[in-house]
């Protein structure tokens, strides 16, 4: 095993205690998921039921990132599993896929990859140190883009570098439908194709025609907008209805949620105060970008931490998992300068050299040994490690319908209340203008959610009638009333919700307004309400990020 | 620039309207600190000592001195820059036509500025940027003049001296500049390259002047330093956190997140042309950097970003100027026709200097005809020639102010920030009538007494409040101010508990606007 292998080596070692560690700590916590990535997947259980997005249920994601979670839905329905711990262990895969896929890319003998080789390590450590760190947010959109769309990076920098062996055209063509998958999560991420398609033009050098037919217009590129054309037009000859609700209401709204600012927000203590990210990724980016001029890898992998930092600015919230991408890609960018600094370092590497060469000399023939050996050592400290660090005690999934076991810590706030007064399959609304504590509880205990799926339009609409100009008003007036008009029906339905969850004050009062609070009372009883900012509650589950002030929720049960 | 001062003299922003009125009290022989209450370092106010100076010399506006002051800043800054540029740094014509395109940007930002120009940021990147170009000039190894050095190695720690913030913005691009060179000195050089390139005669001298500054402190009268750094600098420090905000309005509220998206603009202009313009990516790296001063200020004022904005908007003029180039390159692609290159890109240089010319000359057009149709200030009113938009003026309290007050006469504004007492006050010729210029101070005190834990050096701090009201007291006794205005939330809660009433003997409710209660002296001395 030469240097350069070794290199290989280290990133597959790498890459493969990193999947085990995450597929014993979620092997272990089967119920644990962000409440954005459960919204989604409680969506995609719907999907997988047979519901069509926008019209049976009401969500704002992309269509796209709605039936890619039917997935884990689906296959859930085939094994029994918690979709959740099928969710988690795909995208435990996912990850291993495009690390691997990362890897593969700097395999060849060409000097000119030597680069690239030496680098692989600190690629692999960057996405593992991301992904640790960033845990809690694990399956969350900005995570699953991150890894569909590494590899595509790495294709782009072999080929722009006319590095790129011909033969290898099935990896590229994966490389390139695996970033189409992750650019259709969110339209927003198909800027991020255009910025790295333009950076890579002007890294061409001179823009001739041969050069550009030669190292631009290549598989990977191909397959990536070949996949998005196909399956763009896939959905639209497959469900135009759902299409065309997703490009007019729900488009819409998410464009008015852009523009009308929440007021709230501006107060101290009012949304998570994430500054410490932005603090370490301006600090990765300056520290990377003298050399991002010589290496095309570190440049794209910076130019994507710029872009995480829009993508995080262009949320209005800034969620820590919105800010995912910049911290990950500028981590990346700065362990490739810094692998780079340390080449440039002499000692370091005679040291590193001899630290491969000693490696090397005890590792050759028992690679593939020590490396299953290594991945179920790792795989089994995870679970260990997760089964000691576990809070609450264990319950089975069976109450569910499910095989496996869950934590009472994984879950939610407000589990309690929503245990005692509903049973699994039941609807069950929970009604903020946030995603949580909706989700991740819903989907952890197997409840299906209302037409509207969150409160995501409430906060948008009500603002519209106050600050909202005669023509936007109007143009989602109908939008408006059927929403409420399908909430009232659902009520009064032969499958209404048996727990009906209102947050306090403005939620409250729209309800009120709209003539829900008045079905409510004749139907239901009201039970004991629930606090987020009670002290068993807070002792009893995870911490969530919250917007806002924290008020209380109105709980009322279906009478018998 | 200049058409725009010249036809605005009395317009200004609130803080730059406060530094300067410090600086009038300083040439009038007032002490910083003692005469007038501020938190804020003296830097700014020495330096607008020459605009205050120029002021009276001329018996021109003070305001207008000031702008004026602030356009030969621009001269200085571009004319630096353009130096650097042509001597040191454009070996060819591609690289002449995006350095004048970052220089472009260098002057293009301060048009967006309005109320915001003349703020210590705007003034620390005018002074910071050629020192940018010129180190960054120096690790290409240009040939630079100790002279040349000292002057714009002075300049640039003038600038950085004006906030300690700015310290982070030089060392990132310093940081930036170190890091590149490493990487491309041959092996074992690195080490005698990277200290010859720092120690030398601009890092001397910034050095030297920061030093020269903070020794000044040492020299200064016992009262200064004792209300300086015994007071004000412990009292902000545990209570400035009164006018925090939160990271979402800070960073994605409507009216500042376009800041930020530009940010990720220059960042993808700086990225794509990275490998051919090093410079672009220095500016992108100063760019960044300023993000985070303005977080850690955590107060969402919008001037706060100015170095982020400013060393964004330079790097996408630098960009777009190197995507110009990209494009004529590929239209003339032959080797054959590098000279006919090179006389396609002096062109184009000469073309952009034309076309911003006559640009700046429609804007001006404009901006006459606009103000032409707007109704105007006599500027005799206030003893000076001339006259102004009254929109630049246009504020209930000014108008109560020309209604009972002559120049020099004394207002006091108690409230508990530095609008709206300023800028009416500079622009109107009016003294303040009282040492503390406005009552921060006492939201500061509030913070301290609301949130920090009592120990006997926040008991030690809020046992100032009392002098201070003791101070108010004395100066409306002593100055008999003609009008005062109280504000009617925070800062009469604050008073509420002395009387403060008591103090107001003399005085006559004449109105009550935006938020104030305005007083007027009853017998005039």
């Amino acid at each position: 095993m030469n240097k350069l292998s070794f290199n290989l080596f280290i990133a597959c070692l790498l890459a493969l205690c990193l999947s085990a560690l995450l597929a014993g700590w979620f092997s272990i916590h089967q119920l644990l998921i962000p409440a954005e990535a459960a919204m989604r997947l409680c969506c995609g259980v719907q999907i997988a039921d047979g519901a069509r997005p926008y019209i049976d249920f009401l969500d704002n994601s992309s269509p796209f990132a709605l039936y890619l979670s039917s997935l884990p839905a689906l296959l859930s329905k085939l094994i029994c599993i918690h979709p959740i711990t099928i969710f988690n262990l795909m995208v435990v895969l996912l990850a291993l896929v495009s690390l691997l896929l990362v890897i593969r890319s700097g395999q060849g003998l060409s000097p000119r990859l030597k680069m690239l080789q030496f680098c692989l390590p600190a690629i692999v450590l960057g996405v593992a140190l991301s992904l640790i760190y960033f845990l809690n947010c694990f399956g969350q959109e900005s995570v699953l883009f991150f890894l569909l769309f590494l590899p595509y990076l790495t294709q782009r920098y072999l080929s722009i570098s006319a590095l790129n062996p011909a033969k290898k055209r099935l990896r590229s063509a994966m490389i390139g439908f695996l970033a189409a998958l992750g650019l259709l999560l969110n339209p927003v991420f198909l800027l991020a194709l255009v910025a790295v398609e333009f950076t890579c033009l002007f890294s061409l050098g001179d823009i001739s025609l041969a050069k550009l037919k030669r190292r631009y217009l290549t598989t990977e590129l191909v397959a990536c907008l070949f996949t998005l054309f196909l399956l763009s037009l896939l959905l639209l000859c497959l469900v135009p209805s759902v299409v065309s609700e997703y490009l007019g209401p729900i488009w819409r709204i998410n464009q008015l949620s852009f523009e009308y600012f929440n007021d709230d927000l501006s107060y101290v203590d009012k949304s998570p105060d994430r500054r410490d990210l932005v603090y370490a990724f301006v600090v990765f980016f300056v520290l990377a970008l003298p050399l991002a001029g010589c290496c095309l890898l570190t440049r794209l992998m910076c130019l994507m931490a710029a872009f995480g930092f829009g993508y995080f600015v262009f949320s209005g919230t800034l969620f820590s998992h919105q800010g995912i991408l910049m911290i990950a890609y500028s981590l990346i960018a700065l362990l490739l300068a810094s692998s780079r600094y340390i080449r440039a370092c002499r000692s370091a590497k005679v040291f590193s050299g001899q630290i491969a060469a000693w490696c090397s000399a005890r590792l050759n023939k028992k690679v593939v040994v020590f490396l299953s050996l290594l991945v179920v050592v790792c795989f089994v400290s995870s679970s260990v490690a997760a089964v000691k660090l576990a809070k609450g005690s264990a319950f089975s999934l069976s109450e569910l319908g499910y095989y496996g076991f869950g934590f009472e810590h994984d879950l939610s706030f407000f589990s309690k209340t929503v245990k005692e007064a509903s049973t699994a399959r039941d609807r069950v609304w929970i009604y903020s203008e946030q995603i949580s504590p909706a989700f991740p509880l819903l989907t952890q205990l197997r409840r299906k959610p209302g037409y509207l799926v969150w409160g995501f339009p409430l906060r948008t609409l009500k603002v519209l009638h106050e600050r909202g100009t005669p023509e936007q008003i109007a143009q989602l007036a109908r939008f408006e009333t059927t929403l409420y008009d399908r909430l009232k029906l659902e009520a009064l339905s032969a499958y209404p919700p048996a727990l009906i969850l209102l947050e306090d004050g403005e939620v409250h009062d729209l309800f009120k307004a709209k003539g829900i609070t008045a079905i409510i009372e004749q139907h239901y009883s009201p039970i004991d309400s629930c606090s987020p900012l009670n002290g068993d509650e807070i002792a009893s589950h995870n911490p969530y990020e919250y917007l806002g002030f924290r008020v209380g929720f109105s709980a009322d049960k279906r009478h018998k | 620039m200049l058409v725009s001062v010249l036809l605005h003299p009395l317009r200004i922003g609130w803080d730059p309207a406060l530094h300067l009125q410090c600086a009038q009290l300083i040439v009038a022989g007032g002490l910083p600190y003692v005469d007038m209450f501020d938190v804020n370092p003296p830097l700014i106010w020495y330096l607008d000592m020459l605009p205050a100076l120029l002021s009276s010399a001329g018996n021109i506006p003070v305001t207008l001195a000031f702008n004026l002051f602030m356009c030969l800043l621009l001269l200085l800054s571009s004319s630096l820059c353009a130096y650097v540029v042509v001597s040191k740094l454009s070996c060819d014509s591609q690289n002449l036509l995006v350095n004048l395109g970052l220089i472009f940007g260098l002057l293009y930002f301060n048009f967006f500025l309005t109320f915001d120009f003349g703020q210590r940021e705007q003034i620390f990147v005018l002074l910071y940027f050629p020192f940018l170009f010129l180190r960054f000039a120096r690790y290409q190894g240009a040939a630079i003049t100790s002279g040349e050095a000292v002057l714009i190695g002075t300049l640039a720690s003038i600038g950085i001296c004006l906030k300690h913030y700015f310290l982070f913005n030089a060392i990132c691009v310093e940081l930036f500049l170190i890091l590149g060179a490493s990487r491309e000195a041959p092996r074992g050089a690195s080490r005698k390259e990277w200290w010859r390139n720092l120690l030398v005669p601009e890092n001397f001298a910034a050095l030297a002047c920061a030093l020269l500054y903070l020794a000044h402190f040492f020299f200064l009268p016992q009262a200064v330093k004792d209300n300086y750094f015994g007071f004000l600098v412990p009292a902000f420090a545990a209570g400035y956190q009164f006018w925090d905000t939160s990271l979402a309005s800070s960073l994605a509220a409507p009216d500042k997140r376009g800041v930020f998206f530009l940010l990720s603009l220059a960042a993808l202009l700086a990225l794509s042309f990275s490998h051919r313009y090093a410079l672009l990516s220095c500016c992108a790296a100063f760019a960044f950097a300023g993000v985070v001063p303005y977080l850690l200020q955590f107060k969402g004022w919008a001037y706060q970003d100015i170095p982020a904005f400013a060393g964004a908007v330079i790097v996408i003029c630098g960009g777009l100027a190197a995507l110009l180039v990209a494009i004529i390159e590929g239209v003339i692609r032959s080797k054959k026709s590098i000279e006919k290159q090179s006389a396609i890109f002096t062109t184009s240089c000469l073309c952009l200097l034309v076309f911003i010319a006559g640009f700046s000359l429609v804007n001006a057009r404009e901006e006459y005809e606009k103000i032409k149709g707007e109704p105007n200030f006599d500027l005799s009113t206030i003893g000076y020639s001339g006259d102004s938009p009254y929109s630049d003026i246009d504020s209930p309290f000014a108008t109560i102010i020309l209604a009972h007050a002559k120049p020099h006469d004394r207002v006091i504004f108690i409230g508990n920030a530095v609008a709206p007492g300023f800028p009416p006050t500079t622009q109107l010729r009016v003294k303040p009538g009282s040492r503390h210029l406005h009552c921060c101070i006492l939201s500061v005190l509030q913070y301290i007494k609301d949130v920090r834990e009592v120990t006997p050096e926040n008991s030690r701090l809020l046992s100032f409040k009392d002098r201070i009201v003791k101070e108010y007291a004395e100066d409306i006794e002593k100055n008999k101010p003609v009008l005062i205005f109280v504000q009617n939330g925070p800062a009469a809660e604050y008073l509420a508990p002395y009387n403060f009433n008591q103090y107001l003997k003399q005085y006559k409710k004449i109105d009550d606007v935006a938020g104030y209660t305005a007083y007027e002296l009853q017998v005039k001395s």
